[in-house]
This record gives C-alpha cells, sequence and structure tokens, in this order.
C-alpha cells in the first residue's frame, strides 16, 4: 500500500510490501479533523523535529540492535530520508513518533539483513565499545558489559525490546511510550512488565553463566 | 498509572544496573548529525546542519572553506571529500546544503514540491567513505550565476554567523518561504538552548520568537518549548499556566499529548 497522490510516489528504490515500513508510516499519518498543513510547513516541522531527535533516534537504533556505529549511522539516514519521503502524510506534532516508528521498522529490517548475511557477530566492533577516559581494566569490563547487555537485549521479542528501551534507557514514561507508539498505555504498561521480567531472568542466566565460569 | 521504579534507579540488583549503565553513553557523531540532517537540505535545515557541525570546525575551515568553495569543481569536490578529511566531510554537508537550497527554484506555499534527488532520496555516497557526495550540485557551483551571492551565504554559514539567530542574510532571496525558514532556525535556537542546559536563553528565544512571529506556522511547537523551558527554569507554575491556555485551545492534538507528557512527568521525577 502506498499513499496515493503522494509527492513521492515515485521515489525509486523503495519496495512497497505490506508490513513493510513504507506501509507503516502511513498508519502514522491522517486525522481527518486535522487540516493538513501545507507541503513546506510540513517539511519545516519534520525537519524540527529530526534535528531535535537525532540523538534519540540514533540510540534507540543502536539499543534496538542496530551495530556496529557506522550502521547506525547510515540508518539514522534512512530513518530521515523514509520520513522526508512521507512528509505530506505526517500529522502534525506526530512527526517525533513517526521517526521512532519508522526507526524501529528499520532496526528490525537491519537486524534480518545482518542475520541473512551472517554479518551479525555477538561481539560489536571493538571501536564502537571503546570507554575513552577509562582505565584499561575498566574499559574491558565496561566492553564486556555492553556484549551482555547486546545479548540480553537481543533474546527480547522486538516489541518488548523497544519499550524496555525507552523505558529503561531512555527514561520515558509508560504514557509517553504510549504516546509514540501509538498503543494504549495498558499495552505499554504490559509489554514494560514483560519486558523487565525476560531481562532480569536473562540477567540471572548471565550471572550464573559468569559464576559458573568464575568460580 | 504508576511507572514502576527503573532498574537503573535501584530496582536493578548492581549486575543488571551495570549492564544498563553500559548503554548510557550511546550517541552519535557529529558527521553523522549532519550527513543525516542533509536529507532535509531545501526544507531549511540546512542552515541546522551546517550551524551544528560547521561551528564545531569553524577554527579550521573558515579560511580555506570559504575561499575555495566558489572555485570548486566537480572533480575537485570529489577528490576532496574522497580524501576522508572529516572536517571536510562536514563541511561537504553545508556547501550540499547551501547549494542545493540556493539553486532552488521559487515556489508557492501549496505547491507540489519538486522532489530532487539530492534532498529526497539518499545522497549518492563517495566510494569508500560512505560519505554524502555533492555530485549533482557541481553545475551550481561551477555556475556563474549569483556566484558572489552564494560566497557570502556560505562565507556567513562557516563563520557561525547564522548561528547567533535566524537571519534573512543567510538565505536567498528567491527562498520559497523565509518567513518559515525563520520561524524554524528561532525554535531550533531554543531548542539549542535547552539541550545546552540554558533555560533562560530558550525562554528569551521564545519571547523573541513570539514577537517575531505572532501566530506563527510553528507556534504549537512553540508553545511545547515554552512549557518545557518554563519546567527546565524551575517555574513550573509558568508552565502550567502556559500548558492550560494550550490545552484550552487545543486537548487533543498530538502538541497537547507532549505537553501532558512533559507535565506529568515533572510531577513524577
Amino acid at each position: 500500500m502506498h499513499v496515493s497522490g503522494s509527492a513521492y510516489d515515485d521515489s525509486p528504490g523503495e519496495s512497497v510490501e505490506p508490513g513493510s515500513i513504507e506501509t507503516a508510516d502511513v498508519r502514522a499519518a491522517s486525522d481527518p479533523e486535522t487540516e493538513p498543513p501545507s507541503k513546506e510547513e510540513a517539511r519545516l516541522r519534520l525537519a524540527h523535529a529530526a534535528s531535535e531527535s537525532f540523538d534519540f533516534i540514533w540510540r534507540s537504533l543502536r539499543r534496538l540492535g542496530v551495530r556496529p556505529d557506522a550502521a547506525v549511522d547510515d540508518a539514522v539516514q534512512r530513518v530521515f530520508e523514509i520520513a522526508a519521503r512521507k512528509t505530506n502524510d505526517l500529522q502534525a506534532g506526530m512527526e517525533r513518533a513517526f521517526l521512532l516508528k519508522t526507526a524501529v521498522l528499520v532496526a528490525a529490517e537491519e537486524r534480518r539483513r545482518q542475520q541473512q548475511t551472517t554479518e551479525r557477530v555477538a561481539s560489536a566492533e571493538p571501536g564502537d565499545l571503546e570507554s575513552p577516559g577509562l582505565d584499561p581494566e575498566r574499559a574491558l569490563a565496561a566492553r564486556r558489559e555492553r556484549q551482555l547487555l547486546d545479548e540480553l537485549l537481543d533474546e527480547l521479542p522486538e516489541k518488548l525490546r523497544t519499550v524496555f528501551v525507552l523505558f529503561e534507557l531512555e527514561g520515558l514514561t509508560s504514557a509517553e511510550i504510549a504516546n509514540l507508539l501509538s498503543v494504549p498505555v495498558g499495552t505499554a504498561a504490559s509489554r514494560l512488565r514483560l519486558a523487565r521480567q525476560h531481562f532480569q531472568d536473562g540477567a540471572r542466566r548471565l550471572r550464573a553463566r559468569q559464576s559458573w565460569s568464575n568460580p | 498509572m504508576i511507572d514502576p521504579a527503573r532498574l537503573l534507579d535501584g530496582e536493578g540488583d548492581a549486575f543488571e544496573r551495570a549492564l544498563l549503565r553500559s548503554a548510557l553513553d550511546d550517541s552519535g557523531s557529529r558527521v553523522a548529525r549532519a550527513r543525516a540532517l542533509a536529507v532535509f537540505a531545501g526544507a531549511g535545515l540546512h542552515l541546522v546542519a551546517s550551524t551544528s557541525a560547521a561551528k564545531a570546525t569553524v577554527a579550521t575551515t573558515q579560511a580555506n572553506f570559504a575561499a575555495s568553495v566558489p572555485k570548486l569543481t566537480a572533480s575537485a569536490l570529489l577528490k576532496w571529500i574522497g580524501s576522508g578529511v572529516v572536517v571536510g566531510t562536514v563541511s561537504a554537508a553545508g556547501i550540499y546544503a547551501v547549494v542545493d537550497a540556493s539553486a532552488a527554484p521559487p515556489r508557492r506555499m501549496g505547491e507540489p514540491v519538486a522532489v530532487r534527488p539530492t534532498a529526497l532520496s539518499p545522497p549518492p555516497s563517495v566510494a569508500g567513505t560512505g560519505l554524502p557526495a555533492v555530485v549533482e550540485s557541481p553545475k551550481v557551483l561551477t555556475s556563474a550565476s549569483e556566484p558572489k551571492v552564494r560566497h557570502v551565504e556560505l562565507q556567513a554559514r562557516v563563520t557561525g554567523a547564522d548561528a547567533a539567530g535566524p537571519s534573512n542574510a543567510a538565505f536567498p532571496v528567491e527562498s520559497s518561504n523565509p518567513r518559515l525558514r525563520d520561524e524554524l532556525l528561532a525554535l531550533e535556537s531554543v531548542r539549542q538552548a535547552l539541550r545546552s542546559g540554558d533555560a533562560a536563553a530558550a525562554l528569551s528565544g521564545l519571547g523573541r520568537y513570539e514577537s517575531r512571529f505572532p501566530g506563527g506556522a510553528l507556534s504549537r511547537e512553540a508553545t511545547v518549548l515554552a512549557v518545557e523551558a518554563r519546567l527546565a527554569a524551575g517555574d513550573s507554575q509558568g508552565a502550567r499556566a502556559v500548558a492550560a491556555r494550550a490545552l484550552a485551545a487545543d486537548s487533543t492534538s498530538p502538541h497537547a499529548k507532549k505537553i501532558e507528557a512533559l507535565l506529568s512527568t515533572r510531577r513524577n521525577p
């Protein structure tokens, strides 16, 4: 499905399939009560939101499993490109939510791509996990902790991971998460509860593994 | 609904907190930011992108960059970018954006936006660098039309002249809607003040915005920022007053939800 009448209908290179990023984009869009903004105004709003949300989107992509950092940079650009093509469909004020939803989908796509091409590795590139300013021993420990976190996050189902990351690492409330993801607050809270359970079970398992290997 | 305490805030055990803390330093680079935001070149954000990127490198780029740009040819530009020098890369985003904006034909509000490949589709990248190339721009860069104007614009940009605040001088006269772009810039400076923790500057910037653009196209965004700035300044009563007025006018828009979320976050830190 594609948005008819979009100025970007003829944009090349984007396959449009059910359930694809392009399809999902549209869901964040129309509100019949709202007067559609002019295209230029919509682009400006989006540009403003993109500038405001760059760090948020970058961190979200990284924590949603895109790595190494260079791939995150590319993924952010892709999110913004998709958004730029969909400017006309964006409801004013929903730009940040739209960018996040797009980021979630881009991250999922990137993870699938990495799995298919077996590029995905348990450990990220060393450079991604460097901790400048730390002594070597602490830096090594920090790197190891980050790898374990990635491992645990990778085990979470996508929907749970998204809510977990937004709550625990971004510090958003359930209400904010629900608003961003366009889900009921109860759903966000329930996903968070499940995600924390998964995470804590996984952490216990990792800890047990570490104690077993380092008695 | 009351949220549980965060694992990082003590709800988790030491091991869980250590794992989560390891992700707190995640951040994208300035180059990545400039590159990603270049996608919106032509929407007015070129100034934002070039400001954040060029400000950081202005000391090293100012002299040779401003002097060299009008003389750049396609091959020289490609070589220059291809060299992989970070400074050059960041600046390239600036050039890319400047040219894109200044080359845009006049357009009326509501008129279909011409889709320029450089602005709305993935920018071609320079082989081996993964960085956006300014491939489409050479014709414009080397064009004899208005080179002086462009040079002045670029100098203003590189010297950070636009960073101080909105300025029509930074925009081509034939810009499709300089007012909207000025609005965006004004709010961007407010946002940056907030990010840097300078609530007073943010409030002052908002005051300027309101006096310059009463009923502006981005006034709803400005209202959200006004609530945020007052909260950041510790003026929760003022924030609530602004919020109440905004919510009375419109309680269902996404902006209203944002405002409610801001107030709710402050109530439950």
